[in-house]
């Protein structure tokens, strides 16, 4: 893998105490011949909520599904640079993109619970793994559950089909099978715009929770969901990263022109 | 601007409500157009079992019949003065007397029509039914009951009933125990040919022995000069030695074995001559009298005094020996069972082997392969095989199943490769599939990175599809295998290497596969995207997401191609005559004689047996309202099979339910 040379994008380190975690350096990736993010050097803290933010088609998804390598599923990508998790890069070929999976969980912008039971959803990642002893599933499930404040809901019919359940119930399923194998990372990709608003708090409340054990990367589109959850923000426009620091500081005082003429709303 | 009009507008309607009139008549003319069809075959298939009164016919000339009307219809030809007159088409039945079992006339020559009370129609074993009034049984012991004595009713019936018993005994003595009797000689003649044909020189005087084992096994006990000298010679030919020894003990077996069975044969025997022992007397309309084995009358039965409840139970009886009986006389009486059985069991191996063929087919072109060019001749390819006519599978089947596979499985090749080429190619393939195992270990391969890993992976995947075809040449150019079955190949008795229910499954499964293929991938493309980016997501690999997310979601798209493959399959008949129906086996390709399954053997089919009826019997009008009957059966086959498929896929619909992605 080629490593682009040294440009002068806006590299935007944060000098703070908490862990890198995710390092993205000087990255760009290529949808067959159009580029769709160009030289992203940024990283994000451990146990953290950042929020990628920006206009539609400014790659801020196309990135998250990078940190996952999602994007392998699609014919005559590349990319040059690197994505390092917890030190080590992701596209390392000697790396099973299988492993990384297990590390990085990831939740939908349209909930996708599997035709199957509510406990067989969230069994999912441990019986592709090999793991199938009732104990461990049994206590699996019902940690999930309870992270992902679905337990008292679906305790009683945990063998029924998880297509029986309400849009919000299902996201929160769905955030519950993506923590069962336990990751380090969660990618959260629009997981509200498919809800209704009470759905929503229940999700940001969730959010809230899950950092304290979870490294999680969201975007969204909502600036107040931004603004809520997050504790850093990144704003990308027509693929480039124009600025990433403390969500605060972004909204309140943001450096860039661009960037505040979108969280203000008087963008495009 | 053009002056908007104030209020509404109630003279518009909405566009194209004329085409929503031309849908809906689209759809009542396919409506009236299966319901039309399923009427005529069931209205003609009915009448074969419903009883039709019978009438005493008077014409102008003088003469009588008694016959039941078939048919009432317009003359084809016009009278004088441009009239069409009306004819009835009259069955008469009694073909052994008439020689013809209808016969048509004009309804101006008919004097008068009454229904007879107390005549009755028979059916017999051989030439149809009779119709007749009884004169009197004669027995066996020379007695005779006149039709007119009072326990003439319960003697007939007894006699009738009593025929039936031997008839199923001699039946179930010849199938059963005759049946490995049979099987047994078989064996040691086969043996006896054998030996004769391996041993061209001999053959002379091992005939001559096989003859003189004969003369002497019918000589009577008392003939005993002429045994013991016949005896002498076939001491001298057995004191030879070597094959005439193996001869001898052949024929000594074969003594034994007659010796064991012959009390059964005695008794089987015994069991159909008592069928023919007691004699029916009886009187045709026109005065002729006639006489008949009582035991052949399978049953009688006075048609002008059913009541409707006799006419239903009649007509039950009657469906259920179609049914469930062998067919006879050339399979225009009795029953249909074997050709059931036939299609039931084709189909049912159709299915078995075309689905995994179509589903793994459909799942690499689908979920693997590149979506290339390529792929797409592929797809064009498959779907253009389900416009190839049917008799074109069929050809293809009788030189590729029937003559390829099956004459090697008999007999091995025809032309095997040299020992010395045929090891040079096995070091080939060996050193092939070496390199095939090695270019596949991923781990070592990983740290290599001069070979490109997709050049590596598609040079695995050629080198094992050529790896595939090399191993299949050799297993069949070996120079070491001869057959499973060469040695009834020696006297010309091909086991595999002739039409079969096996091969005929193959061949349709071949000519369905598309439509699985095609219905297959549809299903596959329609498990949206958002569930398998969530199983990936997961951590698990391609194939697991394949076999625990999406077959399960695409099972019942899967079944509904299963379903219209069977559909097709089983009403097919033209590829199946090449390769395995004939006209009339009453074995069964399943049954309880080891090894149960028989798939090698011929078998009968519903759609053949449709055509054979129709356009091979001697009598095709008499067959006619049984090719409407078989039809019926034929739809009513599928439809049972296409039932159970649409159970089985609404149970997975149900557990699967995908509504709301």
């Amino acid at each position: 893998m080629t490593t682009a040379a040294p440009s002068e994008s806006p590299a935007q380190t944060i000098s703070s105490p908490d862990e890198q975690y995710i390092q993205v350096k000087d990255f760009s990736f290529w949808y067959g011949s159009s580029q769709v993010i160009f030289d992203q050097t940024f990283d994000m803290p451990k146990q953290k909520v950042t929020a990628f933010i920006g206009p539609s088609g400014c790659g801020k998804s196309t990135l998250l599904r990078c940190f996952n390598r999602m994007n392998d599923l699609i014919d005559g990508i590349h990319h040059t640079g690197d994505v390092q998790v917890g030190g080590e890069s992701i596209f390392d070929p000697m790396l099973e993109v299988i492993s990384l999976r297990k590390r990085v969980g990831m939740v939908f912008q349209k909930y996708n619970p599997f035709p199957k039971s509510i406990y067989e959803n969230i069994v999912y990642s441990l019986r592709v793994a090999g793991r199938s002893k009732k104990s461990e599933l049994d206590e699996v499930v019902e940690r999930s559950l309870r992270s992902s404040a679905l337990w008292d809901e679906v305790k009683d019919r945990l063998q029924d089909s998880a297509l029986g359940l309400s849009g919000g119930q299902m996201q929160r399923l769905c955030i519950a099978r993506a923590i069962a194998n336990q990751p380090e990372i969660l990618l959260m990709d629009e997981p509200c715009s498919a809800l209704d608003p009470v759905a929503t708090g229940k999700i940001e409340e969730l959010i809230h929770s899950l950092k304290r054990q979870f490294t999680i990367v969201i975007v969204t589109h909502n600036m107040q969901q931004a603004a809520r959850v997050s504790d850093r923000t990144a704003f990308f426009y027509l693929g480039k990263l124009i600025e990433y620091d403390e969500t605060q500081k972004i909204f309140m005082n943001p450096e860039k022109s661009q960037t505040e003429d979108y969280v203000s709303g008087r963008f495009g | 601007m053009t002056k908007e009009p104030k209020g509404f507008d109630k003279r518009m309607r909405p566009a194209g409500e004329m085409y929503v009139w031309l849908c809906a008549m689209g759809l009542a003319a396919g409506i009236i157009m299966v319901i039309g069809l399923l009427w005529v075959i069931v209205a003609n298939g009915v009448q074969v079992f419903w009883p039709r009164p019978v009438y005493e016919v008077t014409l102008k000339d003088g003469s009588v019949i008694a016959a039941s009307i078939v048919e009432d219809r317009e003359k084809k030809v016009a009278e004088e003065g441009g009239q069409f007159a009306r004819e009835y088409k009259l069955f008469t039945g009694n073909k052994d007397a008439y020689g013809r079992q209808f016969r048509y006339v004009d309804q101006n020559e008919i004097v008068s029509m009454n229904e007879p009370a107390d005549i009755i129609v028979g059916e017999r074993e051989g030439s149809g039914q009779a119709i007749f009034y009884p004169i009197e049984l004669i027995l066996a012991d020379g007695k005779t009951v006149a039709a007119d004595s009072p326990d003439f009713d319960a003697t007939f019936q007894r006699l009738i009933d009593e025929a039936a018993d031997a008839r199923a005994k001699a039946r179930h003595i010849d199938r059963g125990p005759i049946g490995g009797y049979s099987a047994k000689l078989k064996k040691i003649y086969l043996e006896k040919r054998l030996l004769q044909k391996r041993n061209p020189d001999e053959d002379k005087d091992l005939q001559a022995m096989d003859a003189l084992f004969i003369q002497i096994t019918k000589l009577s006990s008392d003939e005993t000069e002429q045994k013991s000298e016949l005896m002498a010679q076939y001491q001298a030919l057995n004191d030879r030695g070597g094959i005439f020894a193996e001869m001898a003990v052949l024929n000594e077996r074969e003594r034994l074995l007659n010796e064991e069975f012959a009390p059964l044969l005695v008794q089987s025997q015994a069991l159909k001559d008592s069928i023919n022992k007691n004699t029916l007397r009886y009187r045709l309309i026109d005065g002729t009298e006639r006489e008949y084995a009582a035991g052949k009358i399978l049953l009688t039965y006075q048609p002008n005094q059913l009541t409707a409840i006799d006419k239903v139970l009649f007509f039950i009886g009657h469906f259920w020996m179609f049914l469930s009986e062998d067919p006879r006389e050339a399979n225009t009486e009795g029953g249909i069972f074997p050709a059931i059985f036939g299609t039931f069991v084709m189909t049912l191996l159709m299915s078995i082997a075309v689905m995994p063929f179509g589903v793994l087919a459909a799942i690499y072109l689908r979920e693997y392969a590149s979506q290339g060019l390529f792929t797409q001749a592929v797809r064009v390819a498959v779907n253009n095989l389900a416009g190839v006519p049917s008799i074109v599978y069929g050809v293809f089947g009788l030189g590729f199943f029937v003559y390829g596979m099956g004459s090697w499985i008999d007999g091995g090749a025809d032309d095997p490769m040299a020992v010395a080429s045929w090891s040079l190619w096995l070091v080939v393939l060996a050193v092939l599939i070496v390199a095939t195992v090695l270019l596949a270990q991923e781990d070592y391969w990983k740290h290599r990175r001069w070979l490109k890993d997709n050049i590596r992976r598609q040079t695995v995947s050629t080198l094992s599809v050529i790896a595939l075809i090399l191993l299949g040449f050799l297993i069949y150019e070996s120079p070491f295998f001869h057959g499973f079955f060469s040695d009834r190949l020696l006297l010309n008795e091909p086991t595999f290497g002739t039409g079969g229910v096996l091969w005929a499954s193959l061949t349709l499964a071949l000519m369905t596969v598309p439509v699985v293929v095609v219905a297959t991938e549809e299903a596959l493309a329609a498990v949206p995207r958002g569930v398998r980016e969530a199983s990936l997501a997961c951590g698990a690999s391609k194939w697991q997401t394949i076999q625990r997310i999406v077959m399960p979601a695409s099972a019942s798209g899967v079944l509904t191609g299963l379903i219209l493959a069977m559909a097709r399959g089983a009403g097919e008949v033209a590829p199946l005559m090449l390769v395995g129906v004939i006209k009339y086996v009453p074995e069964l390709p399943l049954d309880t004689t080891a090894p149960f399954f028989h798939f090698e053997r011929k078998f009968m089919h519903l759609g053949f047996h449709i055509y054979d009826l129709g356009f091979q019997s001697p009598d095709s009008e008499a067959a006619k309202p049984m090719v409407f009957a078989t039809t019926f059966l034929l739809i009513v086959l599928v439809i049972i099979l296409n039932l159970g498929a649409i159970l089985i896929r609404d149970h997975l619909r149900r557990k699967y339910a995908s509504g709301t992605f």
